[in-house]
């Protein structure tokens, strides 16, 4: 039941990422839904790790379908997030909310910096201060609004 | 006995008020809605009118790009209504974007604050020339203006027209900053969109 219900939950957040965040946009930069959905399901609700990609995989091919970059870039991320975390979690805990905020903030700046290198690879580069600006904006705003979908999440799942 | 029959009453009166005031209140929120939709429909048909580019269809935003890395925005025509990558997309404000990409019946256009969308543009007072480009932001820059080029604040950038990419004459802009590039051999122009792309809600795709 939960696994379908946090399929509903990304189907929501992919909506969400594709309508209404535009219009939150800070500095240019938009907080990543599915990226703390995915990273907190991995790492706090610890389904097994064949549904975690399943899920991951699902999460990046609605982010990809909204998205110019190469298809495939963020379902191949997200899916290597995933495992990431599961491997991580399971020498140290990830169970207190300055933990889980330092995971999110380092995952987010990872996947800008692999979505940038990936695109200066792919011939479309993006210049160097529109990346450092919206990294640091996007990571630190993905970061900032954690702690709610985290709560949302928490209440949701445990119901 | 009369008093408690007179409460009840103005009691169930005043539920049956609230109500019809939610409902009134939902009711003039939807036609201030469909006011503001035909306003800019009208605006929309105007331009339409009174342009002389060969449009191939108006289209409605339906989604906007998921990620930080593009300023994307997903249209409900595609090619079965005409559509074809590389047309332009405008509003009756000014220029919005391009097309890359359709399907049968969506199509993605890059809006004018995305870096990886250039425009060759003019400044219209001194027909100086220069590449605008985004910067996913709310502005726009206007590169490869030379040193001594005749720019100021507050003037109307439009398209040049020197490509096959973009019709001339297309409003861009207005300059809202000059400044100096690093090198100190070009200029550069902060421009301020004509149209604002975070609340695009209707285009007209032109052919170039």
């Amino acid at each position: 039941m939960k696994k379908w219900f946090s399929l509903f939950v990304i189907l929501a957040a992919a909506l969400i990422q594709a309508t209404l965040l535009d219009h939150f946009k800070i500095f240019g930069a938009k907080p990543d839904l599915l990226l703390i959905i995915m990273v907190t399901l991995a790492g706090i609700f610890l389904f097994q790790l064949r549904w975690l990609i399943i899920l991951a995989a699902i999460a990046g091919i609605f982010k990809d379908i909204f998205s110019v970059n190469t298809f495939g870039v963020n379902t191949l991320l997200f899916c290597c997030w995933v495992v990431l975390i599961v491997r991580a979690s399971k020498k140290m805990s990830i169970d207190d909310n300055l933990r889980r905020a330092i995971l999110i903030l380092i995952i987010a700046v990872l996947h800008s910096i692999a979505t940038g290198i990936i695109a200066l690879l792919l011939g479309n580069p993006v210049p160097l201060g529109i990346f450092l600006r919206v990294t640091f904006f996007g990571a630190l705003y993905t970061l900032l609004i954690t702690p709610l979908i985290f709560k949302v999440l928490a209440r949701w799942l445990k119901s | 006995m009369g008093g408690i029959i007179f409460y009840h009453r103005s009691m169930a009166e005043n539920v049956r008020l609230k109500n019809e005031l939610d409902f009134f209140k939902q009711k003039i929120s939807a036609l201030n809605e469909i006011y503001l939709e035909n306003k800019r429909l009208k605006e929309l048909l105007s331009f339409k009118q009174k342009s002389s580019y060969k449009i191939v269809a108006a289209a409605r935003v339906i989604a906007r790009s998921a990620d930080n890395w593009s300023s994307v925005i997903i249209i409900d025509k595609g090619s079965l209504q005409g559509i074809r990558r590389g047309m332009i997309a405008v509003t009756y404000l000014g220029l919005a974007g391009r097309v890359i990409e359709t399907t049968s019946s969506t199509s993605k256009v890059m809006l004018i604050n995305d870096p990886n969308l250039g425009v060759s543009a003019i400044i219209q007072r001194s027909r100086q020339e220069g590449l605008v480009s985004g910067t996913l932001g709310n502005f726009l820059v206007m590169r490869y203006l030379s040193d001594d080029a005749d720019i100021k604040i507050s003037d109307i950038v439009i398209t040049s027209g020197f490509s096959d990419a973009c019709p001339k004459g297309i409003l861009v802009g207005r300059v809202v900053e000059v400044g100096e590039e690093f090198s100190g051999l070009s200029r550069y122009g902060v421009i301020r969109p004509a149209v604002n792309t975070s609340s695009i809600e209707e285009l007209l795709i032109i052919i170039p």
